[in-house]
């Protein structure tokens, strides 16, 4: 997935150890990868976490990377990583300690669908974050999660099939 | 096709990668069946308003900038680490090499063994007054294996840390031998009885002190151990092996371990009874300012084995950091009690939050003084400042190589290409020197690299006369404002990857420390 010359030459400084340029890198890339933390976690201080560690494993990871082309899918996967524990660590606290409170409406109108996503079980609502917000294909998500892709398929339909569902249930109860 | 096979393709469908036939095929299902149509709208409407959610994600203006700043933030603890495991080193080091003679044969010396004595033997007092105040055991915990004889022979428990004192007398009159905390000791009841993190790594034994031992085959240590999680327990020591100390030219107050490894081996378990004594906790909150930087003493801990100031410090110039005090002592009811300098085994924690720096200082117990206010003295603080330079080193040339860093040579003498590459560095040390001690690190020709660095150097204080450095590092309250400068460095040099042969091409300095004194003194009651 390397698109540029510069791409080329930013990757060859990551390998290079190079701590501002993993830095660099994300920059380019901040608001895609913004959305898929946010989308995960619904907190702004959380995605920054998840940022911060991402760039600390990439440069320090940066050896484990067996192809060049499959550098945003390395990346990716060490994101979604990142947000899976932190996801995980803040539900432990939860079930220990009050509610912390998410950013309830940082936007301009409240995210519905978005906040239907929690509801879902993990292995879902990853994939439907790098599909339809971050707009990755099947294959390249089969990659990152090392799945296979009849499943990446599968999970997304039941995914969409569930998220309906959960929407469906939440206009009725307005209604009513 | 059927409803199912419908199914297994909406996605695609909607994404819209099937290809001509199979695009046919389902919009003819679609077409007759009305379940699978409404099922393929209601697909469309999440997948649409999923799109358009996400579009209104924004990401907020100053987002990289903070991400930024954290990065450097934990960069700069893990190089801070960094620069701690290379003082520790510098104080295994000492160990290591001073009480060998050859080393340091300056007139320094016999002060260094006199040093030690006296620091043995103020443990000894310190043990019996554990004792006569009920806070520690004597205790006589034997166990022998292959004519090497180890006793336990006294242990003390308080809130921060376990002492636990020993003796290894070898029968066979060959050797003398040491307890080597990470290699060949266990505590067997440590998963039960010690929060321990999940870190597959962690051990409660966290330092090691020799003691001096005027005996011929005798060796005598402290381990220091993190608490107990209960008040009351028993610690499994076990060991499989020791480490066999050499005795330099027949003089047995000259002892350190080989370096090499040498272990013997056997077998010596002990069950250690502990009891653990609270200590005097004073919550505080004084504010006092270094160099426009504001510091906030937090708690005062008077444990029977040490006193521990805890604070806090907030940066505010980032390219002249204040990267930490020297306490110069504190002072209860006329008594002085100095800095611990890493003797007093619990070394403090330190940690980064919020823009503020949280730290802790050890000194000497003031248990027996129930202080009721005391008298903090600031002797100076260190700070780091960014002053980046880079410095190529041509392998095609001969050694030595020099370079100028701030008007000072700084010179690679030796290397001996290996793994690790073996390297000597040297700097020049003369009265316009404008910097102490340098941030440095060498790189291979990918630009990366790890060192691990022994340092050796100076102190000048402040009527310009020079001490050794391994002489005084543990007693720098000893000297007038001391500054520490750093004029030869012992690097071992690996890549990253582990390459069979290592060879650094450049030197990258990224600062320098200064330091500054003040002799400040902060009052402050305790209630």
């Amino acid at each position: 997935m390397i698109t540029s010359i510069s791409d080329f030459i930013i990757l060859k400084k990551i390998k290079s150890k190079d701590m501002a340029a993993v830095i660099d890198w994300f920059d380019t890339r901040k608001s895609k990868f913004y959305k898929i933390g946010w989308a995960y976690l619904k907190n702004h201080h959380d995605v920054e976490d998840v940022f911060h560690n991402a760039i600390i494993k990439v440069h320090e990871k940066i050896g484990q990377l067996k192809e060049d082309r499959y550098f945003e899918s390395w990346v990716t996967s060490i994101f979604i990583n990142e947000c899976r524990s932190v996801y995980r660590k803040r539900k432990q606290k939860e079930m220990t300690s009050p509610l912390e409170t998410l950013d309830s409406d940082p936007f301009e109108t409240r995210l519905e669908v978005l906040t239907d996503l929690d509801k879902l079980d993990e292995k879902y609502k990853e994939i439907i974050i790098l599909k339809y917000l971050k707009g990755y294909s099947q294959e390249e998500i089969a990659v990152m999660l090392t799945l296979p892709v009849g499943t990446v398929k599968s999970r997304l339909y039941r995914g969409l099939i569930m998220l309906r569902k959960i929407s469906g249930e939440g206009e009725n109860n307005e209604l009513s | 096709m059927n409803c199912h096979e419908s199914q297994e393709q909406l996605i695609d469908y909607l994404e819209g990668s099937l290809d001509e036939t199979s695009r046919k095929r389902i919009e003819d299902h679609l077409h007759k069946c009305i379940g699978c149509q409404v099922e393929m709208r209601e697909l469309q409407q999440v997948v649409a308003a999923l799109e358009s959610e996400g579009e209104r994600i924004q990401i907020p203006e100053d987002f990289m900038r903070n991400v930024r700043n954290k990065v450097a933030k934990s960069q700069e603890g893990r190089w801070k680490s960094y620069k701690q495991r290379a003082m520790i080193g510098l104080v295994a080091a000492l160990f290591l090499t001073v009480f060998v003679g050859t080393a340091v044969a300056t007139n320094g010396f016999t002060s260094v063994i006199e040093w030690w004595k006296d620091l043995s033997n103020k443990q000894d007092t310190q043990m019996q007054t554990f004792v006569q105040h009920g806070l520690g055991e004597k205790l006589n915990l034997a166990a022998e294996s292959n004519g090497v004889k180890v006793t336990i022979t006294g242990v003390v428990a308080d809130d921060i840390q376990t002492f636990i004192y020993y003796e290894i007398d070898d029968r066979n009159k060959e050797n003398k031998y040491m307890i080597n905390y990470t290699d060949g000791l266990k505590i067997a009841n440590q998963e039960r009885d010690w929060n321990s993190v999940d870190d597959p790594s962690y051990s409660p034994v966290t330092n090691h002190l020799s003691l001096y031992s005027g005996k011929d085959h005798v060796f005598k240590g402290r381990l220091g151990v993190a608490p107990m999680s209960v008040n009351t327990g028993t610690i499994q020591l076990e060991l499989s092996k020791l480490e066999i100390v050499t005795n330099t030219s027949g003089d047995t107050s000259r002892s350190v371990p080989t370096g090499k490894g040498e272990f013997f081996k056997g077998e010596w378990h002990f069950d250690i009874p502990v009891k653990k004594h609270p200590s005097i906790v004073h919550n505080i909150h004084v504010e006092t300012e270094i160099d426009g930087n504001p510091i906030i003493f937090e708690k005062l801990t008077i444990a029977p084995t040490v006193t521990v100031l805890s604070y806090r410090y907030h940066n505010e110039n980032p390219n002249r950091r204040m990267e930490y005090f020297n306490f110069s002592s504190l002072e209860s009811k006329g008594k002085f009690v100095y800095d611990q300098q890493g003797l007093g085994g619990y070394g403090g924690t330190g940690r980064y939050e919020a823009g503020w720096n949280s730290a802790e200082e050890t000194f000497e117990s003031l248990y027996y003084e129930k202080p009721t206010d005391i008298k903090i003295h600031i002797g100076s603080a260190a700070f780091s400042v960014n002053k980046p330079a880079k410095f190529a080193i041509d392998r095609s040339k001969a050694l030595p190589q020099s370079f100028e860093y701030l008007g000072s040579k700084i010179t690679i003498e030796q290397m001996e290409v290996g793994n690790p590459t073996k390297i000597v560095m040297t700097e020049e040390l003369n009265p316009k020197r404008a910097y102490e001690m340098l941030d440095y690190h060498l790189y291979d020709k990918d630009g990366h690299g790890g060192n691990g660095i022994r340092t050796d150097g100076y102190f000048i204080d402040k009527k310009g006369d020079k001490y050794k450095l391994s002489d005084y590092l543990l007693r720098q309250n000893e000297l007038d404002h001391p500054r520490m400068y750093s004029t030869e460095h012992h690097i071992e040099f690996s890549g990253e990857n582990n390459q069979e042969l290592n060879v650094p091409v450049g030197i990258e300095i990224e600062g320098y420390t200064v330091t500054s004194f003040y002799d400040k003194v902060v009052s402050i009651s305790l209630d």
